[in-house]
C-alpha cells in the first residue's frame, strides 16, 4: 500500500527523477540477485529450484528420524544438476572456466544458502563432498588432482555419485586441529608408520561428516618421526586418501545430534590400514598447512551455510505472520511484529553481505574466513531465537519450521572451530601486522 | 529454631531430591534424546504418592506444588521443587508444574463425580496467538455464549494423559468485551463435542503432555461451570502468574544442571595440554553462565516468601514477567554457553546438554513470547 502511494506521489517527479528512483516491485532476493554478474546469478537460480525440487520434499522426514530416509535418490540428482563437480572446469567438472579461479567460493556460498535455507542438514550431506575433496585441490598436487580428484568429478558429472568426506576431528582433540598454539600439544592419536610401497595408518576420527556414505576419506595423521619421537600434529600431519572397503578402515556409529540431523557425524576406524604411497596428498609434512588452508576456504561458505539458516528462520517467520490472525488482524499488520520481522531481514541481508565480501577473498584470507564464519553462526542463532519468540508458542513447534533453524544454526558455532577459536584465529593471522603494534600514519 | 512448617518442607525438599536422582536414573538410564518418555507415567503417580502434586481435594495436595499451603507459606517451596525437578528433566518439572496449574485455575473446590480426587487435569488458557490477558485477543480462542462453549484452547500442559480440562475461557452476555468477561470451566477429557488435538512435535518439554483442547458447541451444566465474572479473571491472572513463575523455576534448574555438567566435562579435557577449565574463553563462558543463573535466582526470590494471599494480582503478575523474562534471556543464555564448552560433544546427545537447549528454549516462548510479555509488563507498570 505504502509502495503503491509513492508511486502515485513519484509520477509528479520528472522522467529523470523518476528514472533515479527505484520503485520497483522487487523481492529482496530478485534485488539481490541482480547485484550478481549474469552467470552467477543463472548458477542462483538453478540452486535454489534444485532445493525446492529435491530437498524441500525429504526435509522435514529427515530431520524427524534420519535415519527413515534413503539419502541415494538425492546424492544421484546432486550429481546429476553437475553439483558434486564444480571444483574443476569441463570436461572433468561442472565449474565454468571464467569462475575458477576467481568466483569458486562465489559458487559454493551461493549454493550453500539457497541448499540450507531449505534445509541445512540435507545441504550439508551434500556440501561435505566439497571440503572432502578440497585438500585435493588444495595440495596443488598435479599427481594428486589425476588420480583422485578428476575421476571423482568425472564419475559425479556422470550423475553416478562418488563421495568424499574429510576427517580431522578425533575423540581427544576437536578444536585443537584448527588452533596453531595448541596443535604442538594436542592428543592426536591417529598415527601414519612409513612401509615398503606405502603407510600403514591407526586411530579414530570422530563426527565425521558423510562418514557413513563416503566412497573416499581424505584422512589426516601424524607421520611418526624418523627419530622415533612423538610426532606432532603441528610438524608431522600428513593427509591420506582412505578408501571405502580398504581392509582395517570401517565406519562406526552416526551420532544423535541436535541438528543439522540428515547429515550423518560418524566415527571411522583405521586399524593397520595400509594405503599405497599413491594416496598420500601431497608431500609428507604438509597435512598441518594444508589442513589449515582448507579450512580458510571452507568457512566462507560454512558462514553462507549460517546465512541460508537464518533466511530459512526469517522466510518461515515470515510466512507464519501472513497466515496467522491476533484480533481481527493480521499478525503482520502489528507494530511489534514488523519491528522483529524488520530485524530478521536486515540481520540476514547483513549476513549475505559479509558472505559475499568475504567470498571475494582470493586465495581465501584466514581473517576473513574465520570472521565471516564466526559472525554469521552468532548471527544464525540470534535470528532463529528471535523468529521462534515471534512466533511465541508455535515457534517450539516443529511443523512451524522455525525451531528446527536454531538446531542447525547451534552448530554453526561449534563446527570448522569453535566461533571462540575462530575469534582468535583473527588475530593469529593479522598479528604481525594489524595487531603488531602502533599504526603508523 | 526450626518451626513445624520448616521441618515439613525440609522433609519435603529432602524427598525431592530422592525423587528427582530416581527419577534421573529412570529416565536418562539409556541413551536416548528425551529420556524414557513411557516411565513419565509412573514418575508422576510417585510424584503424587509424595506429595509433590496439588489436587483438586486441597488437603490431599496441600503441599504439592501450587498447592494450598503457598497462601500462607508463599511460592518459595514450590519453586524450589520445580527448579530442583528441572535440574533432571524439564519436562517431568512442567508436568507437575501443570497439575498445580490446574487446580489454581480450578479454585478452591472439593472434589466432584466428574473430576474425583487424584484426578489428572489440564490447563487450557492460551488464545492461537498471544495471551489471554492482552485484550486484543478478544474473540479468539475459547468462548462461552450461553451455556455452549465453541473454540480452541491452544498448548494446554498437562501431567500425564489428563483425565479433565480446566478451562479458562471468555464468556458472552453481561460485561463482554471487558476484563470480567471470564469463566472457568472444568470438563472431563471424555465430554462430547470435546477434543484434545497434541500440539504436534515440539522442540522440548516432551515429557510434557500438550494439546489444543478444541470444543465444538460444547453444552456446560451443573458442576461444570466453576466461575464467572471477577473471580474467574483473578484466578486466570493468578494462574498465568503461577505459570510464568514456575517456568522461570525450571528453567533455572536446568540451567543450573547444565553448569554443573560442563564444569565437570572441563576439568577433564585438555586441550594445548592443560585442561580447558584453565582456558580464558572457556572460564568467560562459565562465568557468565553463573552470572545468569544468579540473576534468575535473584528475580525468582522477589515475593518468593511473601504468603500469596497478601501479593495483589498486578505485584503476582510484575513479578512473574520479570522472572519469565529474566529465565528466558539469562537461563537460556547459560545453557547456550554451557553447551559451547563441551564443543562438538555438547552437540549431541551423550552429555544432555542439547536436551537441555531444546527445553529452555521451549520454556523460552511456552504461554508468551518475550514481546507479548514486555507489552505485559508495559501495562502493568512500575515494581514499587
Amino acid at each position: 500500500m505504502i509502495t503503491s502511494e509513492l508511486r502515485h506521489s513519484a509520477d509528479q517527479l520528472t522522467a529523470v527523477g523518476r528514472a533515479l528512483y527505484d520503485l520497483g516491485a522487487t523481492g529482496l532476493w530478485e534485488r539481490e540477485t541482480a547485484t550478481l554478474p549474469r552467470p552467477l546469478a543463472r548458477r542462483r537460480r538453478r540452486y535454489r529450484d534444485f532445493a525446492r525440487q529435491h530437498l524441500a520434499p525429504l526435509a522435514e522426514a529427515a530431520d524427524a528420524d534420519p535415519s527413515s530416509y534413503d539419502p541415494r535418490p538425492l546424492l544421484t540428482a546432486a550429481a546429476r544438476a553437475g553439483l558434486q563437480s564444480e571444483m574443476l572446469p569441463p570436461p572433468w567438472g561442472t565449474m565454468p572456466l571464467s569462475s575458477l579461479r576467481s568466483r569458486s567460493l562465489v559458487h559454493e556460498s551461493l549454493k550453500a544458502e539457497e541448499l540450507t535455507t531449505v534445509c541445512s542438514g540435507l545441504a550439508l550431506s551434500l556440501l561435505a563432498h566439497g571440503l572432502g575433496v578440497l585438500p585435493l585441490a588444495l595440495s596443488g598436487d598435479l599427481a594428486t588432482i589425476r588420480r583422485w580428484l578428476v575421476p571423482v568429478s568425472r564419475e559425479n558429472k556422470a550423475g553416478r555419485p562418488r563421495l568424499a568426506a574429510f576427517a580431522i576431528t578425533e575423540p581427544a582433540a576437536g578444536s585443537d586441529v584448527e588452533d596453531s598454539e595448541g596443535a604442538a600439544a594436542a592428543r592426536f592419536r591417529t598415527t601414519a608408520r612409513r612401509v615398503d610401497g606405502g603407510y600403514v595408518l591407526n586411530g579414530q576420527k570422530v563426527f565425521i561428516t558423510g562418514g557413513a556414505h563416503a566412497d573416499l576419506v581424505t584422512v589426516f595423521a601424524t607421520l611418526e618421526p624418523d627419530d622415533g619421537s612423538h610426532g606432532r600434529v603441528d610438524r608431522d600431519w600428513t593427509c591420506f586418501v582412505v578408501e571405502r572397503g580398504t581392509p582395517g578402515f570401517r565406519s562406526g556409529r552416526s551420532e544423535h545430534k541436535l541438528g543439522q540431523r540428515a547429515a550423518d557425524a560418524t566415527e571411522l576406524f583405521l586399524d593397520d590400514v595400509f594405503v599405497p604411497t599413491a594416496n598420500r596428498v601431497g608431500a609428507e609434512r604438509s597435512g598441518w598447512a594444508l589442513n589449515r588452508n582448507v579450512l580458510n576456504y571452507s568457512r566462507v561458505p560454512v558462514g553462507a551455510i549460517a546465512l541460508g539458516i537464518a533466511r530459512g528462520a526469517t522466510e518461515a517467520a515470515t510466512d507464519y505472520c501472513h497466515r496467522t490472525r491476533l484480533g481481527n488482524r493480521p499478525l503482520l499488520s502489528y507494530q511489534e511484529v514488523q519491528l522483529t520481522l524488520a530485524d530478521l531481514w536486515l540481520e540476514t541481508m547483513a549476513m549475505r553481505a559479509m558472505v559475499w565480501q568475504g567470498a571475494r577473498h582470493v586465495p581465501p584470507a584466514q581473517a576473513v574466513s574465520s570472521a565471516v564464519k564466526t559472525f554469521c553462526g552468532d548471527r544464525a542463532v540470534a535470528v532463529s531465537t528471535r523468529a521462534i519468540e515471534l512466533l511465541a508458542d508455535d515457534g517450539a513447534i516443529a511443523a512451524t519450521g522455525v525451531e528446527k533453524r536454531l538446531r542447525d544454526g547451534r552448530l554453526n558455532q561449534i563446527y570448522e572451530g569453535t566461533n571462540q577459536l575462530n575469534r582468535l584465529a583473527i588475530i593469529e593471522a593479522q598479528w604481525e601486522t594489524d595487531f603488531a603494534g602502533p599504526t603508523s600514519q | 529454631m526450626s518451626t513445624d512448617v520448616d521441618v515439613d518442607v525440609d522433609l519435603l525438599l529432602e524427598t525431592v531430591g530422592d525423587f528427582a536422582t530416581d527419577a534421573g536414573d529412570r529416565l536418562f538410564g539409556q541413551e536416548s534424546p528425551d529420556g524414557d518418555l513411557a516411565a513419565i507415567d509412573d514418575l508422576l503417580a510417585d510424584a503424587a504418592g509424595i506429595g509433590l502434586l496439588a489436587d483438586v481435594d486441597a488437603e490431599r495436595g496441600h503441599w504439592g506444588v501450587w498447592g494450598a499451603h503457598a497462601d500462607d507459606e508463599g511460592a518459595r517451596l514450590s519453586l524450589a521443587v520445580l527448579r530442583r525437578l528441572g535440574r533432571v528433566c524439564a519436562g517431568l518439572a512442567t508436568a507437575v508444574h501443570a497439575q498445580g496449574l490446574g487446580v489454581r485455575l480450578l479454585g478452591a473446590s472439593t472434589p466432584t463425580p466428574e473430576c474425583p480426587a487424584g484426578t489428572r487435569l489440564a490447563a487450557a488458557f492460551c488464545p492461537p496467538y498471544g495471551l489471554a490477558l492482552d485484550p486484543r485477543t478478544a474473540g479468539d480462542g475459547m468462548v462461552l455464549d450461553g451455556d455452549r462453549l465453541t473454540g480452541t484452547a491452544r498448548f494446554a500442559l498437562g501431567a500425564g494423559i489428563p483425565g479433565a480440562v480446566v478451562l479458562s475461557v471468555r464468556a458472552t452476555g453481561p460485561g463482554a468485551g471487558t476484563d470480567d468477561a471470564w469463566a472457568v470451566v472444568c470438563l472431563p477429557v471424555d465430554t462430547p463435542g470435546l477434543r484434545l488435538v497434541p500440539a504436534g512435535r515440539r522442540i522440548g518439554l516432551r515429557a510434557t503432555t500438550m494439546t489444543d483442547v478444541v470444543a465444538d458447541g460444547v453444552t456446560v451444566t451443573g458442576d461444570a461451570l466453576r466461575d464467572a465474572g471477577r473471580p474467574a479473571t483473578d484466578r486466570l491472572r493468578t494462574t498465568v502468574a503461577l505459570d510464568w513463575l514456575g517456568q522461570a523455576a525450571v528453567a533455572l534448574g536446568c540451567a543450573e544442571q547444565a553448569v554443573a555438567v560442563a564444569r565437570d566435562y572441563t576439568r577433564s579435557r585438555v586441550q594445548g595440554g592443560v585442561p580447558i577449565s584453565e582456558h580464558a574463553a572457556i572460564r568467560l563462558l562459565l562465568g557468565r553462565a553463573e552470572h545468569d543463573a544468579a540473576v534468575v535466582a535473584a528475580v525468582l526470590d522477589r515475593h518468593a516468601g511473601t504468603p500469596m494471599r497478601d501479593l495483589d494480582p498486578a505485584t503476582l503478575l510484575r513479578w512473574a514477567v520479570d522472572a519469565r523474562l529474566a529465565a528466558g534471556e539469562h537461563a537460556g543464555r547459560a545453557v547456550t554457553d554451557a553447551l559451547q564448552t563441551l564443543g562438538g560433544y555438547g552437540y549431541m546427545d551423550e552429555y544432555g546438554l542439547s536436551k537441555r537447549l531444546r527445553d529452555v528454549t521451549a520454556l523460552r516462548v511456552l504461554h508468551g513470547g518475550p514481546d507479548q510479555l514486555l507489552l505485559a509488563r508495559d501495562d502493568l507498570g512500575a515494581t514499587s
